[in-house]
């Protein structure tokens, strides 16, 4: 590969995207101006899981009689599905594994504390928030266990006499559950706000957007015949191509570094909540390289299988949206119901937009984050491959 | 009119075309087929041929933007399939269309084309600067090539077919609808190319620009050669007994005393005529009785223009008449 040959292509593509102010409005405007809106549209007014009930997981460690009816009320409340915990795995694992809104923790000693009105039940039952859980589902769940606490120590102090009495007496401090939040690895207690989930949405959303300028650049190549005159050069196609793509992943990584920083320091500027960034920076670096190589690869795989720019900004556009509709970038993917949720699975933009989340929301490392990248850069391979298969076989 | 093809070693011509036929993957006729010629060293070589005759198929496969299918292809003595890329260092394709980024300025354009060369800045520099000279765009170079004149952009056009010095150069209409000041230049540049040694393959469809700048030329019609010559004998063999002047002015008097002699083309200032060698000095000594200024006149030498156009005719006559 000629060194001077790509260096001069990065060039031009960088000088031809300056020149084109549509295209920097659309890669770096229409997302920002997105995620700034609906991050504050959406300020922890996230919808509620639709179409079946939230699953809850308990971990009985008190094993006792009281441990047992309180496990049973919970489930004959109506509003929830109680799942015992397995044993050996941690509860938090096990709420992500099967998307839990709600751990329980129902501690030793809690069936001989429930009698005892003066001792606090938060040391004994201890309540774990699932990150994607909504503020106003937590304060309906929360009231709702509070209430179960309260009509079951009262039934341990007074007995049969219970039902003869109400609950409000007891429903007090002492008979509250802990509340802690499951994307917290580092015991800091914040709930997970618009913000998380609109920053990693409109940035991978965003992203994908490159299609339009690449493959306008590309037919206008090739119409105008610059393609023609640079294959009668001596150069390769892989040259050629890799000048063009690298100015565009440079750009990829300018989206994140602006969404990011818009999310740190806009979004709260105009009222919303701040993001904060967690989680390992190499794993955030890998997700930013997958989801840049997966969106060339789209964009490439558009410019080759289509013969002018208005077919192009269609299909691509299009697909683009098509792509976030269902991968969760428009609608998070917690509030769709169970059969649109395995759908989001389909989107590239779901895997970046899960990339994304397990390092922002989840602390995840490079190490989980890689089924993820693994599969972007897959998709990004493949679609390259097929691509540069196409441009190699037309005739021009 | 077909006819036989002189016959030498390819290794001496600048490019030898040998067997070559092509078919588009999208079409079920053949685009070329069994084409051969050869082009000699340091000429212009004038290819011609109606709209989707086959000039463009082969001006893709010599240059290398498309890949031959059967035949072979000759540049300087090298193979074009097996020396590809050693071939396209040396040669330049000036295509018809404004092959290059009209949002960056002249000299952008020139810099980047540079460099896919592979050359140094200091070469680059020195290239550019001899390019531009020759195509008179030292006050252009810093606006948008978009905002250029029609004659502008084919200068740049040619301008960045000459960034890496060809031995071989194929331009491809290059003065298509552009002004007589463009034309001139673009002509200019393509003669001092020429003594310098350049080999030029030149497809156009202004005939007489042909006849003026080329050497040798061939017609190329539904694919293959119907013609091939060089522009010398080709004018004589078929202009005998054919009289052509070009007049100073065309007044009433000249037109009526002109007329006489049974015009067979008029185009303004210039006449032919068919003339008996026996009564060529009857109209000579016409023309002097009269006192008409003509600015020259041609005895036994046709027009290309009337030479192709009756070769294309007889072409298609001929394959109508094969079942």
């Amino acid at each position: 590969m000629s060194l001077r040959a790509w260096r001069a292509g990065v060039h031009k593509e960088f000088l031809l995207l300056f020149h084109d102010w549509h295209a920097l409005l659309l890669l770096f405007a229409m997302p920002l101006a997105f995620l700034v809106i609906m991050s504050l549209a959406m300020q922890d007014e996230f919808a509620q899981h639709a179409g079946e009930k939230m699953r809850v997981i308990v971990l009985d460690l008190d094993d006792s009689a009281a441990s047992q009816a309180l496990a049973a009320a919970l489930a004959s409340s109506g509003t929830v599905t109680v799942h015992s915990a397995e044993p050996g795995t941690a509860l938090r694992d096990q709420m992500r594994a099967q998307a839990a809104a709600f751990g329980i923790e129902i501690k030793r000693g809690y069936g001989a504390a429930l009698p005892k009105a003066t001792s606090p039940l938060s040391a004994t039952v201890v309540l774990t928030v699932a990150a994607d859980t909504t503020r106003q589902t937590e304060l309906i769940f929360t009231g709702t266990l509070r209430e179960i606490l309260a009509r079951e120590r009262l039934s341990a102090i007074l007995g049969p006499l219970a039902v003869l009495s109400g609950t409000d007496g007891f429903e007090s401090a002492n008979a509250q559950p802990a509340v802690e939040y499951a994307y917290q690895s580092k015991g800091e207690a914040r709930a997970p706000s618009a913000v998380q989930q609109n920053v990693p949405a409109w940035l991978v959303f965003g992203a994908f957007f490159v299609v339009i300028p690449l493959s306008n650049t590309l037919i206008r190549e090739r119409q105008q015949g610059t393609l023609k005159r640079l294959r009668t050069m001596p150069v390769g196609q892989g040259t050629l191509l890799l000048g063009k793509l690298a100015p565009y992943f440079i750009v990829n990584l300018v989206q994140v570094m602006l969404m990011m920083a818009a999310g740190m320091w806009l979004v709260p500027a105009l009222g919303g909540e701040a993001l904060e960034l967690k989680g390992s920076p190499s794993a955030l670096a890998l997700v930013c390289a997958a989801v840049s190589v997966a969106a060339l690869g789209y964009a490439l795989l558009i410019s080759s299988v289509t013969r002018t720019t208005e077919q192009a900004t269609l299909l691509g556009g299009a697909g683009n949206l098509i792509l976030a509709a269902i991968g969760g970038i428009m609608v998070p993917k917690f509030v769709m119901p169970q059969a649109m949720q395995q759908l989001t699975n389909v989107s590239p933009m779901a895997w970046g937009l899960e990339g994304f989340l397990d390092v922002l929301l989840h602390d995840a490392g490079t190490r989980e984050v890689l089924p993820e990248a693994a599969a972007l850069a897959a998709f990004g391979a493949v679609a390259l491959a097929i691509a540069w298969a196409m441009l190699k076989r037309t005739e021009i | 009119m077909a006819l036989p093809l002189p016959t030498s070693d390819s290794a001496a011509a600048a490019i030898a075309v040998r067997g070559v036929s092509y078919r588009y993957a999208s079409s079920a006729v053949l685009a070329l087929d069994d084409v051969s010629f050869e082009v000699p060293r340091a000429e212009i070589f004038g290819l011609l041929g109606p709209n989707g005759a086959g000039k463009s198929t082969l001006l893709g496969l010599m240059s290398g933007s498309l890949k031959i299918q059967s035949g072979e292809i000759w540049i300087e003595g090298e193979s074009l399939a097996r020396r590809a890329r050693h071939v396209k260092r040396i040669s330049a394709v000036v295509p018809q269309e404004y092959a290059f980024y009209e949002a960056l300025t002249g000299r952008q354009n020139l810099d980047y084309f540079g460099s896919v060369f592979g050359l140094s800045r200091r070469e680059r520099t020195r290239r550019e600067e001899a390019a531009v000279e020759i195509c008179r765009l030292q006050e252009h170079l810093g606006r948008a090539a978009g905002q250029y004149s029609g004659g502008l952009k084919r200068r740049l056009n040619l301008a960045i077919g000459l960034l890496n010095e060809p031995k071989i150069l194929y331009l491809d209409e290059p003065t298509v609808g552009i002004d007589a000041e463009s034309r001139r230049c673009i002509l200019d540049a393509v003669r001092a190319l020429k003594a310098r040694g350049t080999t030029i393959v030149y497809t156009s469809h202004y005939m007489e620009e042909v006849e003026e700048l080329c050497d040798s030329v061939a017609v190329i019609d539904h694919g293959r050669v119907v013609l091939r010559d060089r522009m010398q004998n080709l004018l004589r063999r078929e202009g005998a007994e054919h009289l052509q002047i070009a007049l100073v002015e065309p007044t009433p008097d000249v037109v009526r005393l002109l007329e006489a002699f049974a015009p067979t083309h008029v185009d303004h200032k210039v006449w032919s005529c068919t003339v008996p060698a026996g009564r060529l000095s009857e109209v000579l000594a016409a023309l002097e009785r009269h006192d008409i200024r003509y600015e020259r006149l041609h005895y036994g030498v046709s027009r290309l223009e009337k030479i192709y156009l009756e070769l294309l005719l007889a072409d298609k006559s001929q394959r109508e008449a094969t079942p």
